[in-house]
């Protein structure tokens, strides 16, 4: 009974504190008596996957767990991001996360004879809180969608996984049963193709005017520094590129290793684009270099850490959507099954 | 049309589901007259009809017993250790009691069937 021992630590950690033990002890008789019912029926052991069959039957672990969630608090922002099910852990992982970031940057501070730096200290906070609660509010949404369509094999059962990897699966599993894999929508490639006309469009035109429309009335203090600058051509070929895939799969929909390879292509030559323009610098600059008001110095200065956060922020969600995308491309090429849609698909075609 | 044949089904489902909810406490209180553990109590309300899965089944037996509508005791059968839930005497008063409110509402419900 491994798969049912793996199942009941799934649940555990989601389970209210100082009643998990009982319930797991509970849920682990009664599971086994409706296993032993049906090896009674059958007057055979019950195999891997007919004691799989009891266990999706029985429901998704975190959902099963969620139920005997007795405080409902959650994070909202207008509408519910992160449910009563995840929060506990959100809130500990949170709270682990913040006291390790303080500890780091204390120390950090301290050895450099600074003392408390409290913009560094604030600074790191806000990106850590920002991280984690948009992985947990994807992975919300995720279970939210798939609470019925759950694969033991996704949830690591036969594994070892901590509370963590539970919900990163959770947001980021490649293999629920329902999911047509087999095609791309041609709804999806047309929505694709006026989504970069108009994006391409728009970033055609800003040369044009750039410095005026994009810095607004202050155009004629500041303008577009590096940083932007080895964002712009780079990232038009990749627009004008983006047209190759749902061009090709609106008339080969069945190609659907096309739009996998495009993804995980476009997420890691994204994420280099944008190690490129942090490397180049500052995104905004004075537009007169020999401008001496100090205001106006402070205010790049802020405005290019404003900048620096974002752009680090987003290269680091690119990178991770590409090991995502990388990995996904990997577990299709490593799937007998989806090999054999394919193959079909090609056959078709 | 297909997507009004769906609200119409997603509606019924949740006014079934709305409709469903009391009534299965008040069958699980009264099956639990009888010393139960969770998976033979959902079995003999399968075998009475009313399929109940076990993701709604075994937390409601916890909120039942911290109501104190339930009490309940870990013991051995068929070398297992089993836990047996059986009404509470505060239960049974609050059954009795659901139970009269149940038939007076079947009882009007009845009667303005009867009318229409």
């Amino acid at each position: 009974m491994e798969l049912l021992d793996q199942y009941l630590k799934t649940i555990k950690p989601f389970l209210p504190k100082g009643q998990q033990d009982d319930i797991i002890r509970e849920l682990s008789e009664n599971l086994l008596s409706q296993m032993e019912d049906r090896e009674a029926e059958l007057g055979r052991p019950l195999t891997q996957a007919e004691q799989e069959a009891i266990l999706q039957q029985h429901g998704n672990p975190m959902v099963v767990a969620g139920r005997y969630q007795q405080q409902k608090r959650s994070v909202a922002f207008g509408r519910q991001l992160i449910g009563p099910l995840l929060f506990p852990l959100y809130l500990r992982i949170l709270c682990l996360n913040l006291g390790l970031t303080a500890a780091v940057v204390l120390t950090i501070g301290f050895a450099k004879g600074h003392g408390v730096d409290l913009n560094a200290l604030l600074l790191h906070s806000f990106i850590q809180f920002a991280i984690l609660t948009i992985i947990f509010a994807v992975a919300e949404k995720h279970l939210f969608k798939s609470k019925d369509r759950w694969d033991p094999k996704d949830f690591g059962l036969g594994r070892k996984e901590n509370a963590m990897a539970v919900v990163w699966r959770a947001a980021f599993s490649t293999n629920l049963p329902g999911n047509d894999e087999s095609k791309v929508p041609r709804s999806e490639s047309i929505a694709l193709i006026i989504l970069n006309l108009a994006f391409v469009s728009w970033w055609i035109a800003i040369p044009a005017y750039m410095g005026h429309a994009l810095l607004r009335g202050a155009g004629t203090i500041l303008k577009l520094g590096p940083g932007c600058e080895a964002l712009y051509l780079p990232l038009l070929f990749l627009a004008v590129a983006g047209f190759v895939q749902p061009c090709v799969n609106l008339f080969r929909p069945q190609w659907t290793w096309l739009r996998r390879a495009w993804r995980t292509a476009s997420a890691a030559i994204f994420t280099g684009i944008l190690c490129l323009s942090l490397k180049a610098g500052n995104w905004i600059i004075l537009a007169d270099a020999s401008d001496k008001v100090a205001q106006h110095h402070r205010a790049i200065e802020v405005i290019n850490r404003w900048c620096r956060i974002g752009v680090t922020l987003s290269a680091v969600i690119s990178g991770v959507i590409f090991l995502m995308e990388l990995r996904r491309l990997l577990h299709r090429r490593s799937n007998p099954e989806v090999k054999a849609t394919r193959a079909n698909g090609m056959q078709l075609s | 049309m297909k997507n009004s044949t769906k609200f119409d089904s997603d509606l019924f489902e949740n006014l079934r589901l709305e409709l469903r909810r009391g009534c299965l406490i008040v069958a699980v209180l009264a099956h639990l007259r009888q010393e139960h553990y969770g998976y033979t109590l959902r079995k003999a309300l399968a075998d009475h009809g009313l399929d109940i899965d076990e993701g709604t089944l075994y937390p409601l037996l916890r909120r039942l017993e911290t109501q104190g509508l339930l009490a309940s005791e870990w013991r051995e059968e068929n070398k297992r250790n089993k836990r047996f839930y059986r009404l509470s005497p505060q239960g049974k008063m609050i059954l009795a009691k659901l139970l009269d409110e149940w038939q007076n509402i079947n009882a009007s419900l009845n009667r303005i069937l009867q009318e229409a």
